[in-house]
């Protein structure tokens, strides 16, 4: 007997928790290539990726964009479009050591500014530009010159007592263009 | 000669299997965590547990559903790091020979990946009851939390999660290990508020005589406040 107020406080939390889904809207799923537009896939093709190019299509209150993500000589690429197929940025993930040491004393001024102790986890090189120039400096056929280039890099910082994960956009001179701290998801499912 | 050998095991292992004790239920579950500061938060955790059968493999008995026991539990933790929280609380079992009393305390550390999340749960836990003698537990869990689409769980998503523990426990100079698998299926109305159903799995007593399995059928309710 006791059973039956449990299962009626599940019946409850059950019917409550249905209301509750609708507030937030934010996600991200997989995309069947066939369903990525022509424009986009061709751009992805034209790179050669030796492993299977993996699609996803992002949602937000900022709007959709989609993301093939793969990786070339051992580099992690992620490309990003808008939902007509038009290129936005292609991003490399590349390591700390391999920036240039004037670009790299540059950003690790910037981050000793603000936090006492800092771990650098990624790096990525992004290029943005016409979608001519990024193919051709992809395919090794430019120096990219004409190439917006940044450099995005996730961090673990630490201020006082507080540690946290934090994103860094520089510009390729080393000036801090934006940055913005990493909120987890909830993790509760994991730990009780 | 080899055909015999492993003839003989067989035989064996049916006849160990027979003697072995199951039981089975349901576990419905709802857990509550709460944010009160900063790098503060208490987890407050009811669960039943529901047996619908019980007996030796060898003589299954029919099913018939009944309360067994209701844990209640409030856990306060610490963010100690990036990913990183020390928690202690008491657990308060309700069943029929009387209350029983349970001091926990835990560590958990999570990590995040591209398409999956991982953490593992060390923890010790004191268990004072007036009709069984105080057990002592150390506790080493590793969770997985795998989205089913896409390479993080968003809101109206489903996931799998699975949980693999060791329970070492002491009771009056008797040391007993337990086993625990549980694959789940999720759903993630949003971020705060998730929903898991699966088949937890439990298998105890095997290092002292007859095993003793316990199929259990989990559904926990997680809501972020």
């Amino acid at each position: 007997m006791k059973s039956v107020p449990a299962c009626c406080l599940l019946f409850f939390l059950f019917s409550t928790g249905i209301t509750f889904g609708q507030v937030k809207y934010e996600k991200e799923y997989r995309l069947k290539a066939a369903d990525v537009p022509p424009l986009a896939r061709q751009f992805v093709d034209s790179l050669d990726f030796a492993r299977r190019v993996r699609w996803y299509m992002e949602t937000s209150e900022q709007g959709k964009s989609i993301e093939a993500k793969s990786k070339r000589d051992g580099q992690k690429y992620s490309v990003e479009f808008d939902p007509s197929g038009k290129l936005q940025d292609v991003e490399i993930e590349v390591a700390w050591r391999s920036l240039p040491e004037v670009l790299r004393t540059k950003i690790e001024q910037s981050l000793n500014d603000d936090f006492e102790r800092f771990k650098i986890r990624k790096v990525q090189r992004q290029f943005s530009g016409e979608r001519k120039e990024i193919l051709n400096y992809l395919k090794q056929r430019s120096d990219g010159s004409g190439l917006t280039v940044r450099y995005e890099l996730v961090l673990r910082g630490r201020k006082g007592r507080n540690t946290d994960k934090f994103e860094y956009t520089f510009s390729a001179d080393g000036d801090l263009e934006k940055s913005a701290k990493i909120v987890f998801r909830n993790t509760d499912n994991l730990k009780y | 000669m080899r055909g015999a050998v492993l003839f003989f095991f067989c035989l064996l292992s049916t006849s160990l299997w027979a003697q072995s004790s199951y039981k089975a239920g349901l576990l419905p579950g709802l857990n509550i965590n709460q944010k009160i500061a900063e790098y503060w938060r208490l987890n407050y955790k009811q669960e039943s547990r529901l047996l619908g059968a019980e007996g030796r493999f060898s003589e299954p008995s029919p099913w018939a559903m009944q309360h067994s026991l209701t844990d209640l539990s409030v856990i306060a933790s610490r963010k100690v790091g990036l990913n990183n929280s020390l928690a202690g609380g008491y657990l308060l079992r309700l069943e029929k020979g009387g209350p029983t009393h349970r001091l926990i305390q835990q560590y958990t550390l999570v990590s995040s990946y591209d398409g999956f999340r991982l953490a593992h749960r060390f923890s010790t836990d004191q268990t004072f009851s007036q009709i069984e003698a105080a057990e002592f537990r150390l506790r080493y869990r590793i969770s997985l939390d795998l989205p089913l689409s896409g390479q993080t769980v968003d809101d109206r998503e489903f996931y799998l999660k699975i949980n693999h523990e060791y329970l070492n426990a002491l009771s009056e100079g008797k040391y007993g290990l337990e086993i625990r698998l549980v694959p789940s299926l999720g759903y993630a109305f949003n971020d705060n508020n998730k929903i898991e159903f699966g088949i937890d799995y439990r298998f105890a007593d095997f290092l002292s005589g007859p095993s003793e399995s316990s199929f259990w059928l989990p559904l926990t309710w997680y809501i972020g406040i």
